[in-house]
């Protein structure tokens, strides 16, 4: 079983009236967050099912009947990614990326299950991280071409969640996450002192102007 | 510290502070099984606005919304 997280956009429902909300959470849909947003009435729901579309198609039936008068006419879906998305949150490059979408670096990628704007392919965060897994576990992981902005992304995050926002205690940090994450990754001798100098660059310049100020640098990815 | 009612769930209620944090303007109603409303710091009809549950089926989850359609809200 997976979890999905998704919004059904609403026609025929008020959900700023209490009572709307009461009458829904009567009739069973006490898993849900009823919100407007930009002038849509959105129901969201966090709900296991074995796939999107089974929990998905269960979701709308429920709250059809719920509510006799209304139809669920949208879908709020952060759980779509692009490969950008993918790239950016897996640490690889868009073009390793393309080449597991293509096959080219084996089997296994799943099929997108959206085309936004006809010709831009989404998929499903999930079946992107049963993929990444299982990649993982075969022991394929190092195919993983680790790359600046995706690696000090990560650290910066890291750290900045390990020792907050105090000014002083961020290259310290810095520098042990470095440590550890070189341990994990495969790079060569080059590949370590140019991303262990990037790093340290960058923990001195979170340090001097406080963290705040500085732009996570997987913003800069592929500039 | 804002003075009023805390959520009974503790996951609900550090969501709650989180949002408030960014601004968001809590609203306790304790109208059945509505414990209030959040609104986003654009304070017009406009603005974006959630329910929050007085006892969600999942807690966790409730909080998990919560946090996420105040991350998403560009207003």
């Amino acid at each position: 079983m997976t979890e999905f997280s998704f919004g059904l956009v609403v026609s025929g429902a008020d959900f700023s009236d209490d009572e709307v909300i009461n009458r829904l959470v009567d009739a069973g849909l006490d898993d849900v967050s009823f919100a407007v947003r930009d002038g849509g009435h959105v129901a969201y729901f966090d709900r296991e099912g074995p796939d999107f579309f089974s929990v998905l198609r269960e979701a709308v039936a429920d709250v059809e009947a719920a509510m006799p008068d209304a139809r669920v006419c949208g879908l709020d879906a952060p759980d779509f990614m692009t490969a950008s998305g993918v790239a950016e949150s897996s640490g690889r490059t868009r073009q390793n990326v393309h080449q597991h979408i293509h096959g080219k670096r084996g089997a296994g990628f799943p099929p997108p299950v959206l085309w936004a704007d006809g010709d831009r392919p989404l998929w499903l965060r999930s079946d992107v991280s049963v993929w990444s897994r299982a990649l993982a576990e075969s022991g394929q992981a190092s195919d993983t071409e680790l790359h600046w902005p995706g690696v000090a992304s990560g650290v910066f995050h890291l750290a900045r969640a390990s020792c907050g926002f105090d000014a002083g205690r961020f290259a310290p940090a810095m520098t042990f996450l470095i440590d550890r994450y070189m341990a994990l990754g495969h790079l060569d001798e080059d590949g370590r002192r140019d991303l262990s100098r990037q790093l340290r660059d960058l923990a001195d310049k979170v340090d001097r102007a406080g963290v705040g100020q500085i732009q996570p640098p997987g913003l800069y990815a592929n500039s | 510290m804002s003075t009023r009612d805390r959520h009974d769930d503790p996951a609900v209620e550090e969501a709650l502070q989180y949002a408030e944090e960014l601004g968001w303007r809590v609203d306790v109603r304790h109208n059945g099984h509505v414990w209030g409303r959040i609104f986003c710091p654009l304070a017009s009809r406009s603005g974006c606005q959630m329910s929050v549950g007085s006892t969600p089926k999942n807690a966790g989850n409730e909080a998990k919304r919560i946090r996420r359609f105040v991350d998403n809200c560009t207003c």
